[in-house]
Formats: C-alpha cells, sequence, structure tokens
C-alpha cells in the first residue's frame, strides 16, 4: 500500500481482494452469496466487479500453445538424453525398490513372521525406550556436544489413517512436535535452524536469523543470510540479514547482495544501511553502481553518500 | 468400446483408477524403471514446461528448468512417499529450480526484459510504459503488445509473487495447491497473490482489451 493510499482505496483494494477470490472460485457458498448479494445490490461494487473481471481476463493470455507444442520436443529430446547420461537411478529409489521386493517375497508367510516381528520390536523399543531416558540430556548427536529433546514424547498430530481392511492392517502417518536444546554453533542444530529460514513464519525466521547470526563467517550460513537479505517478503527479516553479514562486508559476494540492495530495496532503511556499509571501504568498482543510485534514488541521505563516496573515488556523478 | 466402458463409469471411479495407474508407475520409476519414469514425464511434462515458460519468460531458461526439474526428480524419486500428490511433489520441485534461475538472473538485472525486447526487435526503452496522452490503450489491441506489457509487469514481481500469480492465474491452482507446492502457508499465499495482482494492475493501468 502506497503513502499516499487513503481509507477509499484501501476499501477499495480490500473490495477487490475480495472480487478476486470469488472469481478464483476460493470462497465459501456462504461467502459466494455474500458477494452476489453485494453485486446485485449496489451499482458502485458492481462496477468494481466487472472492472476487475476484465482485467483479470485482460490478462488471461492464453497463447502459449503453440510455444509449448515447438519447445516440448526439444525439451523431450534433451531430457532423454540427460537421463541416459545419468543412467542408474538413485540409491534411495534402489534401496526402496529392493526393500519392496523383499516385503513381497515375505508376504505369503506372513502368518509366521509378523507376530516374531511384533515381539521383536517390542521387546527392542522398551530396550531403546530405557537406554534413551538414560541418555536424554546428554545425547550427542553431533561430535558430543550436547543436544537434548523434551520428553514429552505425546505432542503429535495424527496426519493420515489408512485402514487395509482386507489385512486388518493400520497404517497411521504421525507428525511429533519436539523441542531441541543446544549450541547454536552445533552443526546439526545449525542445519535445522537453516531449515527454519525456509519456513513460512517471518517471527521464527527472524529468531533462526538471530541465532545464526554470529556464524556468518561460515560459507553455508553466509549464502542464505544473502539470500534473505536479498529476497524474504519481510523487511523486518531482510534488515536482521543484513545486520548479521555487516562484518563481512568486505567479502565480494556480501558486497554484490549489498549493491543489489541499494539498488533494487524498496525500504529506504535497508538502502541506508547498505550505502552505509559499502562507504566504510569504498572501490572503484562501486562506481556505476553508485552513479546509478545517485541519478535514481528518492532518498536524499542515500543519494548525498552515494555523491560523497563518488567524489572519494574521483569518479563523476553523472552516469553515462 | 474402451471409450463406452469409461464413459459408464462414475468420475470417482475413473479419477481413483487414473490415481492407481500413477502409483503403479511412480513405484516402477523408484525400482529404477526409466520408461515408467518416462511415462510419468510425458504425463507432466507439459504443464511443467508451462509453469516454466510463464515464470521466467525465456525459452531458453524454461527449457533448461524443465530438464533441471526432471533430472531433479528423477534423482530425489526414491524419497517420494506418496504423502502427496506427485504433481504437487513435482511442481514444488518446478518452482523452486525456476526460483533458482530468478534468483541467478538478478546479478545480470532486467534479464527478462532485454530477452523480450530483443525478440520483439525493439529495445527495453521502447517496452517501458508509455504515459503520453498520445499512446491510447485502443492501439494495443490485436498488436501482441498486451502480451509484451505483461511480461514486462511481471518482471516487476519479486521471484515469489511471480511463482504464484502465475500458479494462480495461469495454471488455475487453488491457492492451498499453492501453498504446498511453494512450502507457504494458504494465508501466505494468498497475500502473495494479492500484492502480485496489486502490482500488476498498477503496471497495467492503461491496458484493456
Amino acid at each position: 500500500m502506497c503513502a499516499a493510499d487513503g481509507p477509499f482505496e484501501v476499501e477499495s483494494e480490500l473490495l477487490r481482494q475480495r472480487i478476486r477470490l470469488y472469481l478464483y472460485g476460493e470462497l465459501s457458498m456462504a461467502e459466494r452469496q455474500e458477494v452476489e448479494q453485494f453485486r446485485d445490490t449496489d451499482a458502485a461494487f458492481r462496477a468494481l466487479f466487472a472492472e476487475e473481471q476484465r482485467f483479470l481476463r485482460g490478462i488471461g493470455g492464453g497463447e502459449l500453445d503453440a510455444e509449448l507444442d515447438d519447445l516440448l520436443g526439444a525439451c523431450r529430446g534433451g531430457l532423454t538424453a540427460a537421463l541416459e547420461r545419468e543412467g542408474i537411478p538413485s540409491l534411495a529409489g534402489r534401496l526402496r525398490g529392493a526393500w519392496q521386493r523383499v516385503v513381497a517375497a515375505l508376504r505369503p508367510w506372513e502368518w509366521a513372521w509378523q507376530p516374531a516381528l511384533a515381539a521383536a520390536l517390542l521387546v527392542a523399543g522398551f530396550a531403546a525406550g530405557r537406554g534413551w531416558e538414560a541418555r536424554r540430556s546428554v545425547g550427542s548427536p553431533s561430535e558430543g556436544r550436547p543436544v537434548a529433546f523434551d520428553g514429552a514424547g505425546g505432542q503429535a498430530d495424527i496426519e493420515a489413517v489408512r485402514l487395509d481392511p482386507t489385512r486388518r492392517r493400520i497404517q497411521i502417518v504421525v507428525e511429533e512436535r519436539r523441542t531441541i536444546t543446544g549450541d547454536p554453533a552445533d552443526p546439526w542444530i545449525r542445519s535445522v535452524l537453516l531449515d527454519g529460514l525456509h519456513g513460512t513464519h517471518a517471527g521464527a525466521r527472524l529468531t533462526s536469523l538471530e541465532a545464526l547470526g554470529a556464524q556468518a563467517s561460515d560459507e553455508e550460513v553466509r549464502w542464505t543470510l544473502l539470500r534473505l537479505m536479498l529476497e524474504d517478503e519481510n523487511p523486518g527479516v531482510r534488515l536482521k540479514a543484513l545486520e548479521s553479514v555487516r562484518d563481512q562486508a568486505h567479502r565480494p559476494e556480501v558486497r554484490k547482495a549489498l549493491v543489489s540492495t541499494l539498488r533494487g530495496d524498496p525500504v529506504e532503511g535497508m538502502r541506508i544501511h547498505a550505502i552505509q556499509l559499502l562507504g566504510r571501504n569504498p572501490t572503484r568498482e562501486l562506481a556505476g553502481a553508485l552513479q546509478e543510485v545517485a541519478e535514481r534514488e528518492t532518498n536524499p541521505f542515500v543519494r548525498g553518500e552515494s555523491e560523497r563516496i563518488l567524489d572519494l573515488l574521483g569518479a563523476s556523478s553523472e552516469h553515462f | 468400446m474402451v471409450h463406452a466402458e469409461t464413459q459408464a463409469l462414475p468420475a470417482a471411479m475413473i479419477a481413483a483408477r487414473a490415481a492407481d495407474a500413477e502409483r503403479s508407475l511412480i513405484e516402477a520409476a523408484q525400482r529404477g524403471d526409466q520408461q515408467a519414469f518416462t511415462k510419468l514425464v510425458h504425463r507432466h511434462d507439459r504443464r511443467v514446461l508451462g509453469i516454466a515458460l510463464r515464470i521466467l519468460q525465456s525459452r531458453d531458461d524454461a527449457k533448461d528448468a524443465y530438464q533441471e526439474a526432471f533430472l531433479k526428480a528423477y534423482r530425489k524419486l526414491g524419497t517420494f512417499r506418496f504423502q502427496c500428490r506427485f504433481h504437487t511433489w513435482l511442481y514444488r520441485i518446478t518452482t523452486n529450480t525456476c526460483l533458482d534461475h530468478l534468483r541467478k538472473r538478478k546479478s545480470s538485472r532486467e534479464y527478462g526484459v532485454f530477452e523480450h525486447a530483443e525478440k520483439a526487435g525493439r529495445s527495453p526503452l521502447q517496452l517501458a510504459v508509455d504515459s503520453r496522452p498520445s499512446s491510447s490503450p485502443d492501439k494495443m489491441l490485436g498488436s501482441g503488445e498486451i502480451t509484451r506489457r505483461i511480461a514486462v509487469a511481471m518482471e516487476r514481481l519479486s521471484p515469489r509473487e511471480r511463482v504464484v500469480f502465475v500458479l494462480r492465474h495461469y495454471e488455475g491452482m487453488r491457492l492451498r495447491q499453492i501453498g504446498q507446492a511453494c512450502g507457504m502457508s494458504e494465508d501466505a499465499a494468498k497475500q502473495c497473490l494479492f500484492r502480485a495482482t496489486r502490482k500488476m494492475r498498477k503496471e497495467l493501468h492503461d491496458v484493456r482489451r
């Protein structure tokens, strides 16, 4: 929403969003009826509805068919060759296939091995449970550093239940929640945190970033931080990521990412931070980007800093 | 004969049969049967290519993304556990591959616009929004101009917005499916779509069909 938008524009945008959901078939029956009723009784809404419908139809563009047909043959040819080069399928796939063959071979004898297997699993589970209890707070999945799980064990969501009545068996897919405690520098914890950065919850991404910030000297962490700095939808996350790579601003990949932020981030605060970090160590290769910024930038501080750095570099602030 | 039999079957049963057939193909491919994998490819590749072409707006990049996506699927097929639909899994790989391409492209800015300009035999500046009063929206009708304007407008979207917009608007996917394919919640997908549509509307405010 741009700053100039007044209450009318905000309301109009909300109505448009409702209309779009209606046109995309994403509303419930009751919600659809509500929209239809409003459309039938309110002329202004009807006009907005027609306009939105026209707009969505207008950008419909179904002209890909010919292009697709043309390209598909070439793509399939290329893929066939690539698959031939690839040769053997993945190990996981082959192992899975082998396992399925073993299961199929054992199936006629299941009356014999199933009770034995169930008993063995029960004993193994009991023994493992006792062992786990003893190790719970001192367990070390990676290099002896302490990593602990909570002992709740009962917090779980059932995702799916599949019943096979012919064989009187049931399969339950369970998603279990666990709390992991440990040193953020532990490689295993770090990999969990890196996964957390891809999550949908901005708050969790921020906290993961905070925990990883001190490890920006690590290449994998640094590249992940740069990706977030450039691409995360949430400005707070982008800013946090930028702050986390502050001490790495001498590295070429960080400088390139800072230039991208300076050129394209819509948030002024981000651009201000970027120019400040780049200004600490100005180099000639920045000149082109800074000339562009000096011409286009709307924020006076960023523009002024760009001109100052260009002065330091002995370059003109004009972009030819 | 087969046609008549198919017509007599209820839609749900036809869908169930198709799902069973697909499951058999996937399981065969997981056991290393390349022909089964090729059949799976042919079932889904038109849509995969369409998604890549819409998102990347470049034939070469779409071709690369197509190949990368299917090779990734081939390598990871053993880990597919039937916890979601196969095509959802495949589209997730495709959209991630396209996002990677868009990220790489960020370093060579405005690539898509330039490529479109090149294809159209015009300079990128000519593709920029023309706000002169003499520029009549009517002139755009039937000239292919709208397609090019849409391409330019899509360049203004963030990679994720572009993916969500393409999946919803051109592929007709539900927001829930888009969320699954992009690894985000349904609500996040909805907000992303709203942002994308708003930007598109702003860019194309003077275009009428």
